[in-house]
């Protein structure tokens, strides 16, 4: 008799309509942003080689932010690179933006202007943004490594790159210091057509794609990158925090939805378990 | 023999003498392939100016046939006709990409408007862990394992309750998985090679377009 | 005075999320929204990119002239009888696309990966006994794992168990990938959704 009840709670609770979970999921993700927790939490160290390398960048460098796929507003890449673009606004680094895709035009002038970048910086001087290029990164990146000039006429406001002071000394990929990429999976492109021209890359990528992209940097095609959104966390906190912040603010949440998705997947087995024993399943 | 000729024999002879110079201008020092991969690598920026018109074209001829023959939700039709044509319009008013009220624009209608529907898979996954995520044998049991290291080790509490836990999961995430993630970038790699090598030699029917 | 946009982020916020309660006309309002909203900002951008790649032909090439008329060749697409028309500038974007996509693809995703595996292997000798495990194991559950994809041979006997060993390998790694997006990609796009208007709000953004 027990048993029969023991296995009725069970089956009922497997049988939960999703838009309960739905429901505590909401309340879950949202709880954080009114009542904050401050979850503590310690930097990895891929995101300290990231912090170091462009800390240890010479003044002068120059860096191209290239990359910025489709997802570039999925803003788990943003939390890293806006802390990024603070971690360089007040050095002397010249910053090209070298949009892979349609969305990457909106998305770096939108992180530009939220890190401040364009209040301390001189554009055509310390930083330009470049129009984007159709027909595929597989053909444009190749070609803007050999001539920049070559490839992009003008800038975003049509005016000819020859008039802007900062590509007076920048023709290819020998006056390149650094390539970050602030997409979701433009790091395919990257590790292919820039990497063999020995240009550093780092990257703030996706989770989603951490792992898939542990191959590059250990065949050495790439430096290091970020964990997707801990990540951001974690180089916010080491930048010092941003407007933006979204990755502290997340870290909250990432406690709470972790915890409630691991006790439905445990409660998920015992259930399973248990109505198998009982011959239900 | 002249519509095979100019349909199907001269875009493929085309196709050849672009891919050919490129790929030997890789692998070969030679002054000439650079210059002419340099000049084709040109000539497909500007050729692919026109593909971003293709967008416009296709739901214009879409929608018109929906509303002509109303369909369902032929409405819908007529909503995203005017919409593109506005925003086109308001666009080029409020100044173009690099102005602010654009970004504005860009930003709340359709940056959230995609995060949002993206967003939507965060409940889905919450019922499809409920439902899906079960341990029914070996395999699944090491999937389920391997999916909440760098899960815990992602969340603050993980190493809360053990210090070690997001060195470990980075150890997992470096090593374990990339192992795995090697083997599947190697494999892909060659299906790529294989597939373009099917193209080159035509047993593939896809890719050039065929009246 | 609270941003205009921001009440129509929200209003657009809450139509995709009506969907979880039902499908109704206000997520295919959101829906059109967005698609309307994509392929009008791809024909903005596609103005802009106009004025840049037809520079060089008011500019001392206009030979580039050719490339720019086969370009719209490509807008032949939409016509069936007419269709052919658009493998010539196809065909162009194909063969220099496939040439460097392939050679680009032997040297990092093959020759790299390989060079890589083979660089740990030289790591083992000499190093510390949890460095030299580590490299060990990455070699060995590599090739495990490529052996999965080899479809030529049945896994028998001794090849039967690498390639039962190859299988657990990859699902380790696709466990890992599957993972890190729960947490991190699927939570942190619904965050950033709201954070988007809470951040508006606030006067930044």
């Amino acid at each position: 008799m027990k048993e029969e009840v023991s296995e009725i709670t069970w089956s009922k609770l497997l049988e939960l309509r999703p838009e309960w979970l739905w429901l505590i999921t909401l309340i879950l993700i949202i709880a954080p942003m009114i009542f904050p927790i401050h979850a503590p939490f310690r930097i990895n160290e891929s995101t300290l080689r990231v912090y170091e390398f462009v800390e240890n960048l010479p003044e002068g460098s120059v860096v191209v932010s290239g990359g910025a796929g489709n997802y570039a507003f999925m803003y788990e890449t943003s939390a890293a690179f806006i802390a990024f673009l603070n971690q360089i606004k007040n050095r002397d680094i010249k910053l090209i933006i070298f949009p892979l895709h349609p969305d990457s035009l909106m998305f770096e002038p939108w992180a530009i202007r939220v890190a401040g970048f364009d209040k301390v910086k001189e554009y055509g001087k310390d930083w330009v943004i470049l129009n984007y290029i159709p027909g595929g990164s597989y053909i444009t990146l190749p070609a803007f490594m050999q001539d920049i000039k070559g490839l992009c006429r003008t800038d975003l406001y049509g005016t000819p790159l020859d008039e802007l002071p900062i590509f007076n000394n920048v023709d290819n990929y020998e006056d390149i210091d650094l390539w970050v990429d602030c997409g979701a999976n433009s790091m395919w492109s990257l590790v292919r057509y820039v990497a063999p021209y020995h240009v550093p890359i780092i990257g703030f990528v996706h989770s989603a794609y951490y792992p898939m992209f542990q191959p590059f940097k250990a065949a050495g095609l790439v430096y290091e990158f970020t964990n997707g959104i801990r990540g951001g966390a974690e180089y916010e906190k080491l930048v010092g925090y941003t407007p933006w912040n979204l990755g502290t603010i997340t870290m909250d949440a990432y406690n709470l939805y972790s915890i409630y998705v691991l006790i439905l997947v445990i409660l998920a087995n015992i259930g399973t378990q248990i109505l198998k024993k009982g011959g239900c399943v | 023999m002249s519509k095979v000729l100019y349909r199907d024999i001269m875009p493929y002879l085309l196709f050849i003498i672009c891919f050919i110079p490129t790929l030997f201008s890789y692998y070969f020092n030679i002054p000439l392939l650079s210059k002419l991969t340099y000049e084709l690598r040109g000539w497909s920026t500007l050729i692919g100016v026109t593909a971003m018109f293709l967008g416009l074209c296709n739901i214009i001829i879409y929608n018109y046939r929906t509303i002509k023959e109303r369909k369902a939700g032929w409405q819908f039709g007529v909503y995203t006709i005017v919409l593109v044509f506005s925003w086109i319009i308001a666009g080029l008013y409020f100044g173009g990409l690099a102005s602010p009220a654009y970004q504005q624009m860009y930003i709340y209608i359709k940056a959230q408007c995609w995060s949002a529907q993206i967003g939507l898979l965060t409940f889905f996954f919450v019922s499809a862990a409920f439902r899906t995520f079960r341990a029914k044998n070996l395999q699944a049991l090491v999937l389920l394992i391997f999916a909440f290291i760098p899960f815990i080790g992602l969340a603050p509490w993980g190493e809360q309750i053990w210090p070690g836990w997001p060195a470990f999961s980075s150890w997992i995430l470096d090593n374990v998985a990339m192992a795995g993630s090697r083997a599947i970038v190697i494999a892909a790699s060659v299906g790529l090679v294989v597939m373009i090598t099917r193209i080159v030699l035509r047993y593939e029917k896809g890719g050039l377009v065929r009246g | 005075m609270i941003n205009f946009w921001i009440w129509i982020g929200v209003a657009l916020t809450l139509a995709t999320w009506s969907y979880l309660w039902k499908d109704s006309p206000a997520f295919r309002w959101a829906e059109t929204t967005y698609i309307a909203a994509a392929v009008g900002h791809s024909f903005i951008v596609g103005l802009y990119t106009l004025r840049d790649r037809y520079y060089p032909i008011m500019h001392g090439k206009p030979l580039l002239i050719i490339p720019a008329i086969l370009g719209y060749f490509y807008l032949f697409i939409l016509w069936r009888r007419g269709r052919w028309v658009a493998s010539y500038p196809i065909a162009i974007g194909m063969g220099v696309g496939l040439a460097t996509q392939m050679s680009g693809t032997i040297a990092s995703d093959f020759i790299g990966q390989t060079l890589g595996l083979i660089s740990e292997g030289g790591r083992i000798i000499g190093a510390t006994p949890v460095t030299a495990f580590t490299n060990a194991l990455t070699i060995v559950m590599t090739l495990c794992s490529l052996s999965y994809f080899i479809f030529t041979v049945k896994p028998r006997g001794v090849y039967g168990i690498v390639y039962k060993l190859g299988q657990y390998c990859l699902m380790a790694a696709l466990g890992a990938m599957a993972g890190n997006y729960i947490l991190g990609t699927g939570l942190s796009i619904t965050l950033a959704t709201i954070r988007r208007i809470t951040f508006g709000l606030q006067g930044y953004g």
